[in-house]
């Protein structure tokens, strides 16, 4: 059978206009299937909003699709979600069993959980290395560990796309490396097409195989290393802005 | 519809003195109603950030009652069709505006109350009937009001059993919530408008000044010791509706207004709560 090559996600003159001001303008993509395409640009130049039209979530013009053929039985693609942030307070009662169970469960959790869902959370979080944090309280959990747990809630059910607001905004930086790592090997056993914003450029160039520059139009986009260039970086960020890597203890 | 069944059987099974005369158990099945509703409601309500939104609309009451007056209808209905009002239009520009939701529940919360307070100032002889809705009047309940409370009862224990799980999560983050495919405009507003009869039907045995205490206290006090979701639902059941017997006792033997102490034993609830939380997180 011939293999289905069609974009993931296929974004069309793409314009986000929010109480009178324009976010976006004129926006046209493809985000390959099967590939970690990073979104980057300074604050304010729209990478969220642009998550949140691929997930529906705010009215826009132009058109977004989804051509690539889904997991069988899917009319539609199964879409996983990572904010940047959880509103939670730090002496809420929520566990992380409890925040995982919520979208599992149709039975209400002042009846418990059940034995089947609870099996089925642990899983997934021993998937992304998490399993130790079942019981925890939600608030209680630092930025790398939340981050894990929105994870493995956005992994269950095998997502079709994954996307991801700045994953490791709350997060040291041996954790980010953790966790980029995490990521890229899920994806790589799971198939997902895997979107994230991400302001470091030291994990977008060790890890993304495709590259969206945003700062309210598209400045650029393309391969990994054909696009993080001196150049289109100063036309995104400003200028004498390069690329630095991070020194970890293995240096 | 007479409750005298339920009354000859409380008398049986609850054979004490102070709760021998009928408006006493009517008092009490009234407080085994709504005690476990505002619990539950509490804490959605703590849940959703919502406590200033509880006030609005317990004082809106005064513009609801004021229109029932002047106008001749069931104080009582008007002000729980205001306060519906109230909470949808609070709901509405929430959702449509860019301020904050603390700006846009003052702006309700200032318009109603002085809405109230200038009609009753204006239409002499009123301000008498009030002191009931102000301070609340669960002695004086009818059976025809506990039925209504049971109607409330099943609403509330129906959309609990349905909507808990994807109310919580909506708390914790709209776009999870939505992704995962909750209405999460329908429930907002189906929330609203479930809280504001919430609120309106507690205010006939709490008053208007009370009311959101009634929500809040007992929410707060079972959250303290609640180790996951399930504690954070029974818990402040358990201490709203201790509360509720051992205020109504209290108030009967003491002669203070019973609103006002069912919160004050919630309150004790709280401290007993806080003081085993920092124990316990000692200990830990």
């Amino acid at each position: 059978m011939k293999e289905d090559i069609s974009p993931a996600i296929q974004i069309s003159d793409l314009s986000i206009v929010l109480n009178g001001v324009h976010i976006l303008r004129n926006i046209t993509v493809s985000i390959n299937h099967n590939e970690i395409t990073a979104i980057i640009g300074p604050n304010g130049a729209g990478k969220t909003t642009l998550l949140l039209a691929m997930m529906q979530m705010i009215p826009y013009s132009g058109k977004i699709t989804f051509p690539h053929k889904n997991k069988p039985g899917r009319n539609k693609p199964r879409i996983g979600y990572v904010p940047q942030r959880l509103e939670v307070d730090r002496g809420t009662p929520v566990t992380v069993l409890d925040f995982l169970s919520l979208s599992e469960q149709r039975l209400p959790l002042w009846l418990g959980h059940r034995k089947r869902i609870k099996d089925k959370i642990f899983n997934n979080l021993e998937r992304v290395k998490a399993s130790h944090l079942l019981k925890h309280p939600l608030g209680k959990l630092s930025g790398g560990e939340l981050q894990r747990v929105l994870l493995a809630m956005a992994i269950r059910d095998e997502p079709d796309i994954v996307l991801l607001d700045e994953p490791v905004s709350g997060v040291d930086v041996a954790g980010e490396e953790l966790f980029s790592e995490l990521l890229t090997e899920l994806q790589k056993e799971e198939g997902f097409t895997l979107v994230l914003i991400s302001h470091d450029l030291s994990v977008v160039t060790k890890h993304a195989d495709h590259v969206i520059c945003l700062n309210k139009t598209l400045r650029c986009e393309g391969r990994t290393v054909e696009v993080l260039t001196p150049e289109n970086l100063a036309g995104i960020y400003g200028i004498d802005k390069g690329l630095y890597r991070h020194h970890t203890e293995s240096d | 519809m007479s409750l005298d069944v339920l009354y000859n059987l409380m008398s049986h099974i609850l054979p004490f003195a102070w709760l021998e005369p009928t408006f006493i158990k009517r008092a009490l099945l009234a407080i085994l109603i709504i005690s476990p509703i505002c619990a539950a409601m509490g804490v959605l309500m703590i849940n959703f950030r919502m406590t200033f939104f509880s006030d609005a609309i317990s004082h809106s009451a005064f513009t609801g009652v004021a229109l029932g007056l002047i106008s001749n209808a069931n104080p009582y209905l008007t002000m729980i069709l205001f306060g519906i009002f109230v909470g949808i239009a609070i709901t509405i520009a929430k959702r449509n505006t860019d301020l904050s939701v603390d700006a846009v529940i003052g702006v309700f919360f200032s318009a109603s109350v002085a809405l109230g307070i200038a009609v009753i100032s204006a239409m002499k002889g009123l301000t008498q009937n009030l002191h009931s809705f102000i301070y609340g009047d669960i002695l004086a309940i009818s059976d025809t009001e506990i039925l209504w409370f049971i109607g409330l009862l099943a609403v509330i224990v129906g959309f609990s059993l349905y909507a808990y799980n994807k109310l919580i999560l909506m708390g914790i983050n709209e776009r999870i919530a939505s992704v995962e495919g909750v209405s999460v405009l329908g429930y907002d507003y189906a929330f609203a408008i479930l809280l504001a009869l919430t609120i309106t039907f507690s205010i006939r045995a709490i008053g208007i000044l009370l009311v959101t205490a009634m929500l809040i206290v007992p929410a707060v006090a079972g959250r303290n010791i609640a180790k996951n979701v399930k504690g954070m639902f029974w818990y402040p059941i358990i201490i709203s509706i201790v509360s509720g017997i051992a205020g109504l006792m209290a108030s009967y033997y003491l002669d203070t207004a019973t609103g006002a102490t069912i919160i004050l034993f919630a309150v004790a609830c709280f401290i007993i709560t806080q003081i085993a939380k920092v124990i316990m997180d000692k200990l830990a």
